[in-house]
């Protein structure tokens, strides 16, 4: 991540007098392309075409413009490379860290081991609504921080559907899907890996796997904790009391055979040790020997979808094709646009404002910081927004060391602004794929009418934790 | 692959993982009515308890003779008003006259769908009865169209069969059914057609497998003495029953009638007893 900012800054070092005319064109081509994000489904576009086209526009303004710094591009130890002014633009680390880890997600997911996973909780809920909603919700966190949100939410979303209609419980389905919906956000707060805006943010503040861990995990459960005893409450899921009722729900989903989905006990085992241990590599990445970590998170996640794809060696390219190409030619065109942004010093004008809020102090600032993104993240996708953000506060490093608040506050408002609408985050995109799937009527004013009260609960903990955190001293200016 | 794609591959996955288990029971067979026409109800009983020494238990034997009806509706009064565990009769019962070769006669057809009593069909018809074996029955074959969870149907036929002896579940799925469905699969270029005929093939055999598969724990560890069989695969209904019943010299065959969705008997079920009048059968 150290040696792309490095590049990143080779072709940034040059910072032009640009006139206010030319910063607001911009600052209108980035409103637009975040409204076009915000209305993808509506006009049928794919985000990478979305941000491509801006990402094409803005490099052909800013070059007819005279913005970019042309010109060879210093490699360490002095030597010059040429190479096309977008390409240093784009934050290659956080590519490597995405496509690795999804790579090794997609292999993995193949041994069977989440399958096996939910559908051994599920036996052991006894059927019982309570325990089913305590089971799949934690699962939902833990899912969501390993692998992806998305990805949990099919996984946890399916099984409900299958296991409610099993036991004859489709009157709870909403309820549950919607707490995982709500869920996965919170989940994927968990690790620095576990959200695209917290390896952007977490990267451009030089925050460490274990580190963002500790100051996540007690939110986290505590999070999860309020987010399940509210579903309980608002959705009426209670636990069964009838011992008839217990010993026919429990025989329900004992038909269940958590070994159907695992093709091979020895790929099986294999995968749950790579898991720990890819885990466990992430953890300790900073501490690697022989300068290996300087390879950074990237080559990690890479190295450990190479190590997995060997069990597959002879259809790896199964697996290529189900990386998910669009998100990653979307980072690419929005790294591409961020950094002219930069270069037409849109960014250092959004700066302004924000230190307008920062300003107000480390505790207030903070919040207010936090729920600005959570509200700008609910309309919109969070990765542009993370992505400026960090990108603003990463330009004023004396007032904003790794440990600041403002970057939690980022971190914390662009995973839960996600919650408040159906369009704010992917999983609750797919949490209401799953609600229409099963004909539930949900619309999007009543998702927002269900979920929001779920998403300010969220919020206003995550703001009081940020606050008690900095009064602690555990996060500084 | 799109969310709903994805969606879909998972639910599929957690389907695939339910399983219907077995329950074995052991149902009651106390009292019996053999319906006949000029036969000698006598010699009925006395062959039925050679050839289904389980059925020894019956405390109750009951005589329905031909002066004891004229008409369906009188035979269902009295069936209805004193219900019995299991009915015994013939095809073409009261039909001797018609010579009939092609259905199973008025009564038989009316006791198996308005009673939920099983019916033990004798061999041969009621104008040409064929007797039952004179040794017990040691082999019965249960089939099904669709054998997964269907626990009454196969614990009446190892209620039936002798101790010791072999019970076969069968399921054939009809391969010109599935024929239709491949043919309509080829014409749909979105799905592959070999892949999708070789996965929805296994897929068919594999649920009833499983569940013959739990029939064969579960009553290893709970049933009675028999040993169970199987024959899972696809092919003609009529000719692969045939088949088998030949080839492990079948004594009673026991299969379901009722459709949910009707009120004639099940399509399977008409065309064997109808065709299969040398074999004694068992209709639920």
């Amino acid at each position: 991540m150290a040696s792309m900012s490095g590049l990143l800054l080779a072709t940034t070092e040059a910072v032009h007098a640009v006139p206010a005319g030319v910063t607001a064109l911009f600052a209108i081509l980035l409103v637009a392309m975040i409204a076009a994000l915000a209305l993808e489904e509506t006009i049928h576009a794919k985000k990478s075409a979305i941000v491509g086209v801006f990402a094409g526009a803005c490099l052909v303004l800013a070059t007819v413009l005279d913005l970019l710094p042309f010109g060879d591009v210093t490699l360490p130890g002095g030597h010059t490379v040429k190479m096309p002014v977008y390409i240093p633009a784009i934050d290659w680390g956080v590519i490597t860290i995405i496509l690795g880890a999804s790579l090794f997600v997609e292999v993995t997911s193949r041994s069977g081991v989440f399958t096996w996973m939910a559908i051994t909780l599920t036996k052991k809920s006894g059927g019982d609504p309570w325990k089913l909603l305590l089971s799949y919700g934690i699962l939902t966190v833990v899912f969501s921080a390993m692998l992806n949100n998305v990805t949990a939410m099919i996984i946890i979303g399916s099984l409900t559907g299958v296991s409610l209609t099993k036991l004859q419980r489709t009157d709870l389905l909403l309820g549950f899907l919607v707490v995982e919906g709500l869920l996965t956000n919170v989940g994927g707060l968990l690790t620095l890996i576990s959200s695209v805006p917290n390896i952007i943010v977490g990267g451009i503040a030089g925050i460490g796997f274990v580190q963002f861990f500790l100051v996540a995990v007690p939110y986290v459960v505590f999070a999860t904790a309020a987010t399940l005893l509210m579903g309980r409450w608002r959705f009426g899921i209670r636990g069964l009391s009838d011992e008839q009722e217990k010993l026919a729900a429990a025989s329900m989903v004992s038909a269940f055979d958590e070994n159907e989905s695992v093709p091979s006990s020895r790929f099986f085992w294999f995968s749950i040790a790579v898991l720990v241990l890819f885990v466990a590599c992430l953890a300790g990445q900073s501490l690697l020997p022989a300068g290996l970590d300087k390879l950074g998170m990237g080559f990690v996640a890479l190295t450990f979808a190479g190590i997995v794809l060997m069990a597959y060696k002879h259809e790896v390219d199964k697996f290529y094709e189900a990386v998910d190409w669009d998100l990653l030619a979307f980072f690419a065109g929005l790294f591409v646009v961020i950094n002219t942004m930069e270069h037409a010093q849109v960014l250092a004008m959004i700066g302004q404002g924000i230190k307008l809020v920062i300003g107000l102090g480390p505790n207030l600032g903070a919040g207010l910081l936090l729920v600005a993104s959570a509200i700008a993240s609910s309309v919109t996708d969070n990765i542009p927004l993370a992505a400026m953000l960090a990108k603003i506060l990463e330009n004023d490093p004396a007032n904003y060391a790794a440990m600041a608040p403002y970057w939690w506050s980022v971190i914390f408002g662009a995973n839960l602004g996600g919650n408040i609408t159906p369009i704010g985050s992917a999983s609750t995109v797919v949490a209401m794929t799953i609600i229409h799937k099963h004909k539930l009527p949900l619309t999007f004013v009543g998702f927002v009418k269900i979920a929001a009260l779920f998403a300010l609960v969220q919020i206003i903990i995550a703001v009081v934790y940020v606050v008690i955190l900095s009064l602690s001293g555990i996060l500084v200016v | 692959m799109d969310r709903r794609e994805q969606i879909d591959e998972f639910e599929s996955m957690f389907r695939r993982s339910e399983r219907e288990p077995f329950v074995f029971a052991d149902l009651p067979i106390r009292s019996v009515a053999v319906v006949t026409g000029d036969e000698s109800n006598e010699s009925v009983q006395a062959a039925l308890k050679r050839f289904l020494p389980r059925i020894g238990d019956v405390v109750d034997w009951r005589a329905i003779g031909s002066d004891d009806y004229s008409s369906v509706a009188e035979l269902l009064e009295r069936i209805g008003s004193d219900p019995v565990d299991l009915l015994v009769t013939r095809r073409h019962l009261q039909e001797e006259f018609l010579s009939p070769q092609h259905s199973l006669g008025v009564y038989l057809d009316e006791l198996t769908q308005r009673t939920l009593v099983p019916v033990l069909v004798l061999p041969g018809t009621a104008g040409t009865p064929v007797p039952l074996p004179t040794e017990p029955c040691r082999r019965v074959m249960v089939v099904a169209d669709h054998i997964s969870g269907d626990h009454r149907l196969i614990n009446y036929g190892v209620r039936m069969c002798s101790e010791g002896g072999s019970v076969w579940l069968c399921h054939i799925e009809d391969d010109d059914v599935f024929r239709r469905y491949v043919s309509a699969i080829e014409r749909i270029p979105e799905i592959a057609t070999e892949p999708a005929e070789e996965l929805l093939s296994s897929q068919l055999l594999k649920e009833a497998g499983d569940f013959i598969e739990s029939c064969f724990q579960t009553l290893k560890e709970t049933g009675p003495d028999v040993v169970l069989e199987s024959e899972v695969g696809m092919g003609h209904h009529l000719t692969e029953y045939r088949r088998l019943i030949d080839e492990h010299t079948i004594g009673l065959l026991v299969a379901n009638t009722k459709d949910d969705g009707q009120m004639a008997m099940h399509g399977m079920a008409y065309s064997l007893s109808v065709e299969l009048t040398d074999v004694p059968m068992l209709l639920l």
